[in-house]
């Protein structure tokens, strides 16, 4: 990502630029948020209180199917291999297709999945039948997501190759972070 | 290390504001299913996002 976002930002104002990127990250994951968290609301409206046991026998065992895939337990990948087109800088204007990379990345869903446990958090805004939770959930994804590329390319100055080369050598360490957190949210979620 | 330490100033400042969401939303939204797995599963969406920037 930050081999074709670094790039980018290099037309025009770079902080500005940097600053629509998370403010795409923000609103992309806040919109799937809302969908999801109206959905759930259908949801609990048909289900009642069964959502809640629904809840809390599908998340943590989802959760857990996300933390053996993620600690290389399990081979089995469920993922999507679209990207966001790198004509967007082009159609839609600098500024607006820096947004709305930002706003594809943070709805989490309609790019390449990097870690399965991600799969994990639009299923449960969606069984959490609350909106504010689901939009909790989702923004705060969208949000550190965009916020972290932002914060990887002003680390990078120029030096995008650099940068991917070090990002190469974190991808299997953060991966078994990601599945040990998830592991750990699993029980949390059962014994609360 | 100028760059590092804006690098772990921003992502700092991003985890804690995570934090604060994930805090706000357990407490004040009073969902069906409890404060602690959504303040958890916030933990994890700032986890995950942070995470990703590592992707190639």
């Amino acid at each position: 990502m930050v081999s074709r976002i670094g790039p980018l930002v290099e037309v025009g104002k770079r902080k500005t630029a940097l600053a629509l990127h998370v403010a795409g990250g923000l609103v992309g994951g806040a919109s799937i948020g809302v969908l999801l968290g109206l959905a759930g609301l259908l949801l609990r409206a048909v289900l009642g209180d069964t959502l809640d046991t629904v809840f809390i026998v599908a998340v943590p065992a989802a959760l857990l199917y996300g933390a053996l895939v993620d600690l290389g337990l399990v081979p089995l990948q469920i993922t999507s291999e679209r990207q966001t087109p790198g004509s967007w800088d082009c159609a839609l204007g600098h500024y607006p297709g820096i947004f709305a990379w930002g706003f594809d990345l943070g709805l989490g869903v309609t790019t390449r999945i990097p870690y399965q446990s991600l799969l994990v958090l639009p299923f449960a805004a969606l069984l959490s039948g609350n909106l504010a939770a689901a939009l909790a959930i989702m923004a705060v994804y969208g949000a550190s997501r965009a916020l972290a590329v932002a914060a990887a390319i002003s680390a990078a100055g120029s030096d995008y190759a650099a940068a991917c080369d070090a990002i190469q050598t974190r991808v299997q360490p953060l991966k078994r972070i990601v599945g040990a957190t998830a592991l750990v949210i699993a029980g949390l979620i059962v014994i609360s | 290390m100028a760059s590092s330490a804006r690098l772990g100033g921003i992502v700092a400042l991003g985890g804690l504001a995570g934090l604060v969401a994930a805090a706000l939303a357990g407490n004040a939204a009073r969902p069906e299913i409890g404060a602690l797995p959504v303040f958890v599963l916030v933990s994890l969406s700032l986890v995950v996002g942070l995470s990703t920037a590592a992707s190639p």
